[in-house]
């Protein structure tokens, strides 16, 4: 398995103490998290400012994480731990919108509708964030629904079901865009 | 009409149009950073840490083992109420005998007043003495082939 291989190493530098397993893990969930943070956040600067707090925290806890059954579970239950404590530290609420700044851009350079991503980001954002979550790491980061049950430890079924959820909101957030 | 899983791939290909932002170079050199601080950090303070933290542990740990063994070790040695079948009587009022206190009443003698049995004793032998002398019992107790053993342990072991 990919997954599994990819865990390796880290898991090997970890048991060393060796800092090089930094770089691994930000290979390894680097684009990952900051997109699950971003639909968490709805905001770039945000994700940013807590992708950092996630690493140092992920490095503080690297004995455990080394010895976690799922890395890709505790590294995202220490990414959800931290936007609760983002959130709590701002007074802000989840549904709360942040101060505007794009987090969403237009995936190919010909395709220049800023005003495509800014309603995409807006129909994204009435979404409720679990259901959020899911269809950006489902749709942007290709993942299946059993690698979103691993990361976020939800059964097959809840994580279905909120994609699915999510997507008929968007459709009805949507219905007048032409695809 | 479309079925639902139409629409749903038309919305899925409507949000592929966009997508959320990579992490930029410069982000990735401040989180590095970041990390590879915090994992010197914490590093240099494991050092001194781990024999504190050891310290702490081992010296919590004998806190409670001697706490325990203190209240253990004084309810081993509580008097424990001995069965009076086998040690109120003895077949014989031979002082050899006597003097074999039965094991059940070896532990609460441990814990009795030693001059005060030997005083009790020295009487039961001057009564026997007595006995052997005059012929005649003393007291209630001699009539039955039986002998009591001294009441103090009568009445400590019922207590």
């Amino acid at each position: 398995m990919d997954k599994l291989s990819s865990e390796d190493p880290i898991r090997a530098a970890l048991a060393r103490d060796d800092p090089v397993a930094v770089e691994l893990i930000w290979d390894r969930y680097a684009c990952d998290l900051f997109a699950f943070l971003q639909a968490a956040l709805r905001s770039r600067h945000d994700a940013e400012d807590v992708l950092q707090a996630v690493f140092v925290r992920i490095v503080r806890k690297r004995r455990r994480l080394a010895k976690a059954d799922c890395l890709d579970a505790y590294v995202f239950r220490i990414a959800r731990n931290e936007v609760a404590d983002f959130f709590r530290r701002r007074r802000r609420k989840p549904g709360e919108t942040p101060d505007g700044d794009a987090w969403l851009a237009a995936a190919n350079a010909d395709e220049q509708r800023v005003d495509l991503a800014e309603d995409l980001q807006a129909a994204l954002a009435r979404l409720p964030q679990a259901q959020r979550e899911i269809v950006v790491l489902k749709v942007y980061r290709d993942k299946t629904f059993m690698e979103i049950a691993g990361m976020l430890r939800l059964s097959l079924n809840t994580v279905a079901s909120r994609y699915r959820y999510g997507l008929e909101k968007l459709r009805d957030l949507l219905k007048d865009f032409r695809s | 009409m479309s079925t639902p899983n139409e629409e749903y791939d038309r919305i899925e290909r409507l949000l592929k149009r966009v997508r959320p932002q990579e992490p930029s170079a410069e982000l990735e050199e401040r989180v590095q950073c970041a990390a590879q601080e915090a994992w010197r950090e914490d590093t240099a303070g494991i050092p001194w840490r781990i024999p504190i933290l050891r310290l702490a542990l081992s010296t919590a740990a004998a806190a409670v083992l001697v706490t325990l063994a203190n209240l253990y070790g004084d309810r081993a040695s509580y008097p424990r109420r001995a069965p009076v079948s086998a040690g109120t009587y003895v077949e014989s009022c031979d002082l050899d005998i006597m003097g074999e206190i039965p094991v059940s009443f070896t532990r609460y003698a441990a814990t009795t007043d030693t001059s005060a049995l030997f005083n009790h004793l020295r009487a039961v032998r001057e009564t026997l003495r007595e006995t052997e002398e005059n012929g005649l019992p003393q007291g209630p107790g001699l009539s039955d082939p039986r002998s009591h053993l001294p009441p103090r342990l009568h009445k400590g072991a019922n207590a």
